[in-house]
């Protein structure tokens, strides 16, 4: 049974709507924040592939009017935010609907910012914990893919860097319909980024009871799905054409879709992780994804901290495979078969991505000289935690577990 | 891990819970904007002295603006508009609610007026009717089990008018909920158990009634093995501050699930008991609790059998085949009340038949058993049950709880 | 700016009519079967004096009254709740969520299950509209389609399913 730990916190503000219709509740949704007039926030894929007419479509006999912008790009552009921030006010918007992934959901938020208070607070509110109010309403629309932060209360805009509860979305409303067809292995570094910051909250030898509810639920979505996502798309790319969307297909996606918003709620409440800073470090220093580093790396994360301070993390199991298999794994081999989950999952997409997903930093064209590098930089001056690092990344160059 | 084709979830309510967690109140009160909190509870947590630690954890960092001690147990219009206007005098700017459900729900209602003006309680009823976020509210709960620290409804009585006024809206919620093991270290052994036994009943309903979902069956998961694990020990023990944690972490836990996935026949029957006998809830809950399990359990089986996992550990749950998993819940709860039973000396009833009164008389008179049934008839949470209900399966029900035999299974009718 | 524009989204005027009609026949099988049906009857009975209610989708879409007049007659009142006092309103939050309950692809008990539908006024008394509403139901569609409208079919009489059934519909369409 878990112990709680003496002192925890959580917030999640965050309202989830997920399945069948949920673009339907929009307009109600939105008028219990009192907001009548939204501005979706979105990219041109979005318009191309028929996702803002959807939108649209849910608001008849709404009698809204929606305004759309869709000329988000993958980088961070403050004319788009000066523009955005003219439309909204001079156009009497209300609230935004962020329609997208990663670097939109961000102009999105950024915006938000400034049309909550004053311009000058996107510089004044950087940092951490720098925002004091409540911003303007603000719902987010998850596609498939993205960086699994997209709900979370972070935002890395350029060289502005902000992380709040109040960039939390209002709400979070997952349709089957915004989750279009597009490459499997697209799924896969927002799965696995996802699950990097699930795993990595459970590093804590009591667990925090929200957190780890959270945690658990993406944890258990990437296993229970990843996999056959990818199998069963990449399967179907060679049968031709899907002939009609299989319902249970869908399902899967919109389980992994939930497992990024729900990581998301969990990166929101918990220090960033030392995988996910590796893997940021290692996709600075090389071209590997850094989402899918930070998940190469996590065993050898997981298994060095237990290594040095003996922390019982055996409960990470449950949600990879479930109560039965959990309960029917003695105790003292459930964390060693959690780890083994991770790597054979990885093991497994680099078969079905044909090598296209690496299984170690070897694989991921990672140099050894880029090793220390990487090291230095995530540790810093501390020589324990230099060494620890080392251990960690010369391990998963070559997929060998951290031995005890 | 289930994906339902539909489900919502929100729980907006900050939460901080640790063994200091009160001292945390004014920096959070500060983090809001608020500086002059207003302290709302009843005589019974003043009287336990509960009060004097809350003002002594505040008192450090903040100023309070009024101390209002005299909810009573059946609050009303004119309580939360006397409130309101005390709120304004002392120029209050927050509200600090500590007690059980009673005073959350004069809490709220004093909300409403602050932060709307005027004294008309009654504008703020349909849904939708409340369009902006209310002045800080911090819920210190000292019961450990309603959950109404992060439940969004309020029910205020307007005596004068002989009705009980729902209020139902997100912005409505606590903005935290602070969980401070000293606010349930006191709690009687009965109450302990009552409570904890309404927390459960919580987390078990939203685990297998319908709206349930994917967050609060986790939340409701964590929240039945912690009552589990300490709720025993607590009884035993009663000053295991841990323990005490553990159960007002459970609670706080199942009433976010809950919340957001609503109860069913166990609180449809256990309202309409405590409203026809005034007997109290959490008793109710305890001894109906095996009845909702088992009338479902052709519907919810597997999730019933699941739950086997957290009451009574992974050992038990591997060693017991899959099929028989949903039937050992409902004996392992029957074993914990038998325990509680024993722990509390008989006053912890196992069956309605032996609930009784202060002045020790039976307390749900047998021949009263169809007028309950009727009443439950009209109780929302019968939608949520997976099982259809008329008046005479609610007598069947009611029947067999009254003598504390297990439901005879030709009896259930099954849709 | 080409990246920019605003969109009004307009109606659905045949989803808006096609459940006008049934809401419209659902009405006045209500009617039918409150002097047809004895438990009907009785659920009737037990409401307060004039008891009215709405089924509804938000914001404006379209909508059933159904009152008991000053005699206690069960009447079916038209589309406009605006017009009447009322007990009781079924809402559902869009016209989507109305559609979905009378495509039968979603029961009155999972729609509540899925914050579609909202209830305001007396709690009992809704539960009894709810319970009249899954009777009518039994009597307007066939089995298999009722059964996904409602948690339990119910057993009855032979005289009920047939010469009941066949006259709840009659009085519905003739509206008698
Ligand atoms: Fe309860």
């Amino acid at each position: 049974m878990m112990t709680l730990p003496d002192h925890f916190e959580f917030i999640c503000p965050t309202r989830t709507a997920s399945g069948l219709k949920a673009l339907e509740h929009l307009p109600g949704d939105l008028e219990a924040m009192n907001a009548r007039k939204p501005l979706i926030i979105t990219d041109k894929r979005s318009t191309e592939k028929g996702l803002v007419d959807q939108i649209a479509k849910a608001f008849r006999t709404s009698g809204r009017t929606l305004g759309v912008y869709d000329g988000a790009g993958p980088a961070a552009d403050m004319d788009a935010v000066k523009h955005l921030y003219h439309l909204y006010l001079d156009r009497g918007f209300d609230a935004i609907l962020a329609l997208g992934r990663g670097a939109t959901v961000d102009l999105a938020k950024v915006v938000n910012i400034a049309v909550s208070g004053r311009p000058e607070d996107l510089a004044r509110c950087q940092g951490i914990d720098g925002l004091h109010h409540p911003l303007n309403p603000l719902a987010v629309i998850p596609v498939a893919g993205g960086t699994a932060r997209e709900c979370a209360g972070e935002v890395a805009f350029g060289d502005l860097y902000y992380r709040s509860r109040y960039l939390m979305p209002d709400l979070v409303t997952i349709d089957p319909r915004m989750i279009i067809e597009e490459d499997p292995l697209q799924l896969v570094p927002t799965a696995v980024a996802a699950l990097t910051f699930a795993v990595e909250a459970y590093a804590v030898p009591q667990g925090n009871p929200l957190v780890e509810s959270y945690a658990q639920l993406t944890i258990g979505f990437v296993f229970d799905h990843l996999l056959d996502e990818v199998r069963q798309t990449v399967a179907q790319k060679k049968w031709a054409a899907r002939l009609s969307e299989g319902f249970s297909l869908k399902k899967g996606r919109l389980a992994l879709v939930n497992a990024a918003c729900m990581a998301g709620y969990v990166h929101a409440n918990t220090p960033s992780g030392l995988a996910a800073r590796l893997g940021l470090a290692i996709g600075q220093r090389s071209a590997v994804d850094p989402a899918l580093a930070m998940g190469i790396v996590l065993p050898g994360v997981m298994e060095e901290q237990v290594n040095r301070r003996g922390w019982d993390l055996s409960r990470l199991l449950r949600p990879m495979v479930g109560l039965d298999r959990f309960a029917a794994t003695p105790g003292a081999q459930r964390f060693a078969a959690a780890m083994a989950k991770i790597r054979h999952l990885f093991n497994e997409l680099f078969v079905l991505s044909e090598a296209a997903i690496p299984r170690t930093l070897e694989d991921a064209g990672v140099t050894r000289d880029a090793l220390a590098a990487v090291a230095e930089a995530v540790a810093g001056a501390d020589p324990e935690s230099a060494r620890a690092c080392r251990t960690i990344l010369e391990h998963a160059f070559i997929g060998q577990p951290v031995a005890p | 891990m289930r994906l339902p084709d539909y489900y919502e979830f929100c729980c907006r309510v900050k939460i901080v819970a640790g063994h200091d967690a009160l001292e945390k109140i004014p920096a959070l009160l500060g983090a809001l904007h608020a500086a002059r909190p207003m302290i709302i509870t009843d005589r019974g947590v003043a009287g336990a002295g509960l009060l004097d630690v809350v003002v002594g954890a505040l008192q450090d960092g903040i100023v309070i603006g009024a101390v209002a001690d005299e909810v009573p147990s059946d609050s009303d219009f004119k309580v939360v508009r006397r409130l309101a206007k005390v709120y304004q005098q002392k120029d209050c700017d927050a509200i600090v609610a500590v007690g059980g459900g009673s005073v959350m729900d004069t809490a709220k209602g004093v909300n409403i007026l602050v932060s709307e003006g005027g004294d008309d309680l009654m504008a703020f009823t349909g849904a939708g009717a409340l369009k902006k976020r209310l002045k800080p509210l911090v819920a210190v709960p000292t019961t450990a089990g309603t959950g109404s620290e992060v439940t969004l409804v309020a029910v205020i009585a307007d005596h004068e008018k002989n009705l009980k006024i729902p209020f139902t809206s997100y912005f409505l919620l606590p903005d935290i909920a602070v969980i401070d093991s000293r606010m349930t270290l006191t709690l009687p052994d009965v109450i302990t158990s009552q409570t904890a036994m309404d927390a459960l009943c919580h987390a078990v309903e939203a685990y297998t009634c319908l709206a349930k979902n994917p967050v609060s069956d986790a939340c409701a998961l964590e929240a039945i093995s912690l009552i589990a694990g300490n709720l025993l020990k607590v009884m035993k023990t009663p000053a295991d501050r841990d323990g005490r944690l553990a159960l007002a972490t459970a609670a706080t836990l199942a009433g976010m699930a809950f919340s957001n996935s609503m109860v069913g026949m166990v609180h449809t029957l256990g309202h309409s008991v405590g409203a026809v006998c005034q007997v109290p809830h959490g008793t109710c809950m305890a001894v109906l609790l095996p009845y909702g399990l088992e009338y479902n359990m052709h519907k919810n089986g597997e999730e019933a059998g699941e739950l086997l996992f957290a009451l009574a550990g992974d050992a038990v749950f591997a060693r017991t085949p899959r099929d028989r998993r949903a039937k050992q819940t409902v004996a392992s709860i029957r074993a914990l009340n038998q325990d509680l039973y024993e722990v509390t000396g008989g006053r912890h009833p196992r069956c309605l038949g032996e609930v009784t009164g202060p002045d020790g008389k039976i307390r749900v008179p047998r021949a009263r058993l169809p007028e309950i049934a009727r009443v439950a008839l009209g109780d929302a949470s019968i939608f949520y049950n997976p099982e259809a209900l008329d008046e005479d399966d609610l007598l069947m029900v009611l029947e067999a709880a009254w003598e504390g035999i297990p439901l005879d299974p030709a009896r259930i009718r099954k849709g | 700016m080409n990246d920019f524009r605003e969109i009004t989204p307009g109606g659905r005027p045949f989803t808006r009519m096609y459940l006008n009609v049934m809401l419209w026949f659902v009405g006045r099988a209500v009617q039918a079967a409150a002097r047809q049906d004895l438990e009907v009857k009785r659920e009737f009975e037990a409401l307060p004096h004039r008891f009215t209610f709405a089924l509804t989708a938000a914001p404006d879409g379209p909508s059933m009254v159904v009152g008991k007049d000053e005699t206690g007659r069960v009447k079916y009142l038209g589309r406009r709740p605006g017009d009447y006092p009322l007990h009781v309103r079924l809402t559902l939050k869009s016209m989507e969520a109305l559609f979905l309950l009378f495509t039968f692809r979603e029961s009155t008990a999972t729609a509540t299950a899925r914050d579609r539908l909202y209830v305001e006024g007396g709690l009992p008394e809704a539960c009894a509209v709810v319970r009249i509403l899954d009777i009518v139901q039994v009597y307007l569609l066939p089995k298999p389609v009722a059964k996904l409208a409602i948690k339990r079919y119910p057993r009855w009489r032979l005289k009920r399913h047939t010469w009941d059934r066949a006259m709840v519909n009659l009085r519905a369409v003739i509206g008698y």
